[in-house]
């Protein structure tokens, strides 16, 4: 259980989130949705440990979490991507999922310099791990000695979720990773969640596309205005006046 | 299909081959130089050319450590000078107060660099680019000013400080045809200190950071302690460098550890070629062996230097080693058509 309470985060005079509480379970998407500056990334931000919490807490199957840095946040089990890509565009894109097993590699920095056999045992094991992942997220393999930066941008997105995967997350909060994909690429996407969801993971999304999030999601979190308005399964958030006054009703205008 | 990772392999068996263990074109082209420099040595016509190759490879070393803290990290240093004059520094003040081995100062020199280094890093690591680049400038102008007036320390200016034979065990190697295999050595181990960390999770580390430090950090990557080790290992060969050029130059001032060298070494770096390890021991051969060739050029030889590294930015500008891989695999793509 991914559980966040009474957050609050102040930027100067502006109150991006104001005494928020989520929570995610294992094994389910959640999703997070709310117009546009709602404190949807903010709130993912202070989870990942990328902006520190005014107040609050954060917990990761019952372990306080808050205000440790992003790699903690990594050891802890919690996995992101980002709303802006962030790709290791140099390397190859088999390697950018590699390094996503950094927090798994156990051996000394001593025995890397050296490149002992255990190394190179532990450098093919992970190279064997990010094919894997590769393929369950649908990266054909021509792609995987291109240049990260090189790929399309729809399958980016996915070496993205790759290796989030290969830090093997208990919780992967994704980024509106729907952004700029097309719609059979967006249900592609939707599967692979809840295929995700399946192996035990929880999934947090934070995501503009509307069909999308009611597809997918078990529990729907809406926020606007640095709260959360409304919380429930798909069917009940649809059905809250309050919702369709902050959120959907403005999109049908 | 299952997405978390186990070993169990449902991948074709010719992809499965390419890791990143197999040996690079990198190292293969480290290799080759590492028996050119021996045959050129052999060529030379008399000891100053023998003595400007065994200081290339000096360079070399100070290259491969900056190579790692600029191409792989992306920490650009200016200030590298001053961990080539630790190095110089703390190995000529070893062997003449206590006559330790001249092997043992040197690496305590190296040593020295690396303490340093680590120490810097962790002030300038939420620096970056040419807010980075200013204050490795600076600290290397602060180090500048303190050898050149720490005078019971370093002889400051003028005199100067010198050291005694370099010898192993008594056993005298300071005659630049047995001093050249001694650098040799060091220039072959720390290219393949590079190359292991070019080949490992170490090397992707650095280069994760360098391309999106906030994914780097969320899979898990210590930002601030990537950055901490690469100004460790780039000081600690750079001061390796500077306790061989002690030996080397027997007698020196602080004039050595100015601004001028920190450029010099940048510029070796920035031509050789920047992701590579066997690009930085090309570009000290360069920058080093250069301005000796136009020496007959007389007063036009800065100019003739000048223009011919403007070439090789305009044309290759991501190095002259980038530049002939890619242009090796261009023609090997045309004979697989």
């Amino acid at each position: 259980m991914l559980s966040i309470k009474h957050v609050s985060k102040r930027f100067g005079g502006l109150r991006a989130l104001s005494d928020v509480n989520v929570e995610a379970e294992r094994s389910r998407v959640t999703a997070v949705i709310g117009p546009n500056g709602a404190g949807k990334s903010t709130l993912m931000n202070v989870v990942s440990g990328f902006i520190a919490a005014d107040e609050g807490s954060v917990s990761v199957d019952g372990a306080e979490t808050l205000g440790l840095s992003p790699h903690r946040m990594c050891a802890n089990g919690v996995a992101r991507t980002f709303q802006n890509l962030q790709m290791f565009s140099d390397m190859t894109t088999v390697e950018a999922v590699v390094t996503g097993r950094t927090r798994h590699r156990k051996a000394s920095l001593v025995a890397n310099l050296l490149m002992t056999p255990a190394v190179r045992r532990e450098e093919e094991e992970a190279f064997a791990s990010a094919r894997e992942l590769l393929t369950a997220m649908g990266v054909p393999e021509s792609f995987w000695p291109r240049r990260a930066g090189d790929l399309p941008y729809g399958l980016q997105r996915r070496v993205e979720i790759a290796r989030a995967m290969a830090t093997e997350p208990s919780f992967l909060l994704l980024d509106e990773p729907a952004a700029g994909l097309n719609d059979s690429e967006s249900a592609a996407l939707g599967e692979a969640l809840v295929k995700l969801a399946q192996q035990g993971i929880g999934v947090v999304l934070i995501e503009h596309d509307i069909e999308l999030v009611m597809n997918v999601s078990s529990r729907i979190f809406v926020m606007d205005a640095g709260t959360v308005i409304a919380s429930g399964s798909p069917a009940e958030v649809r059905a809250n006046p309050d919702v369709v006054a902050a959120y959907l009703g403005g999109e049908d205008d | 299909m299952e997405i978390t990772a186990s070993p169990s392999s449902s991948v074709p068996a010719a992809t499965a081959k390419r890791t990143g263990i197999t040996l690079s074109a990198d190292r293969k082209l480290t290799l080759v130089l590492m028996v050119v420099f021996p045959i050129c040595a052999l060529l030379a016509p008399n000891s100053f050319y023998k003595s400007v190759l065994v200081f290339a490879m000096i360079n070399a070393i100070a290259a491969v450590g900056l190579c790692l803290m600029l191409g792989f990290a992306g920490e650009i240093s200016i200030g590298q000078a001053a961990f080539y004059g630790l190095g110089a520094y703390v190995t000529a003040f070893l062997a003449n107060q206590f006559h330790i081995e001249p092997v043992l100062a040197i690496c305590a020199g190296a040593a020295a660099a690396m303490v340093i280094g680590w120490g810097i890093s962790r002030p300038l690591s939420r620096l970056h680019e040419h807010y980075l680049a200013m204050a490795t400038l600076a600290f290397g102008i602060i180090t500048y000013i303190v050898f050149a007036n720490a005078r019971p320390f370093t002889g400051g200016l003028d005199p100067g400080t010198s050291v005694g034979k370099f010898a192993i065990l008594g056993f005298d190697l300071s005659s630049m045809d047995r001093y050249f295999w001694v650098v040799w050595v060091a220039l072959g181990v720390a290219s393949l200190l590079a190359g292991n960390v070019a080949a490992t999770q170490v090397g992707r580390a650095l280069l994760a950071v360098k391309m999106s430090a906030p994914a780097a950090a969320s899979v898990g990557i210590d930002v601030v302690r990537a950055k901490a080790f690469v100004f460790a290992i780039g000081a600690l060969l750079t001061g390796l460098s500077g306790g061989l050029y002690a030996y080397f130059a027997r007698s020196f001032n602080a004039s050595t550890f100015g601004i001028g060298y920190s450029i010099e070494l940048l510029m070796m770096v920035v031509l050789g070629s920047l992701s590579r390890v066997s690009g930085a021991i090309v570009g000290a051969f360069i920058i080093t062996i250069l301005p000796v060739l136009f020496e007959h050029f007389d007063d036009y030889k800065t100019l003739v230097f000048g223009i011919t590294m403007v070439l090789i930015m305009k044309f290759l500008p991501s190095g002259l080693v980038e530049g002939v891989f890619s242009l090796a695999s261009r023609l090997l793509r045309r004979k697989d058509d």
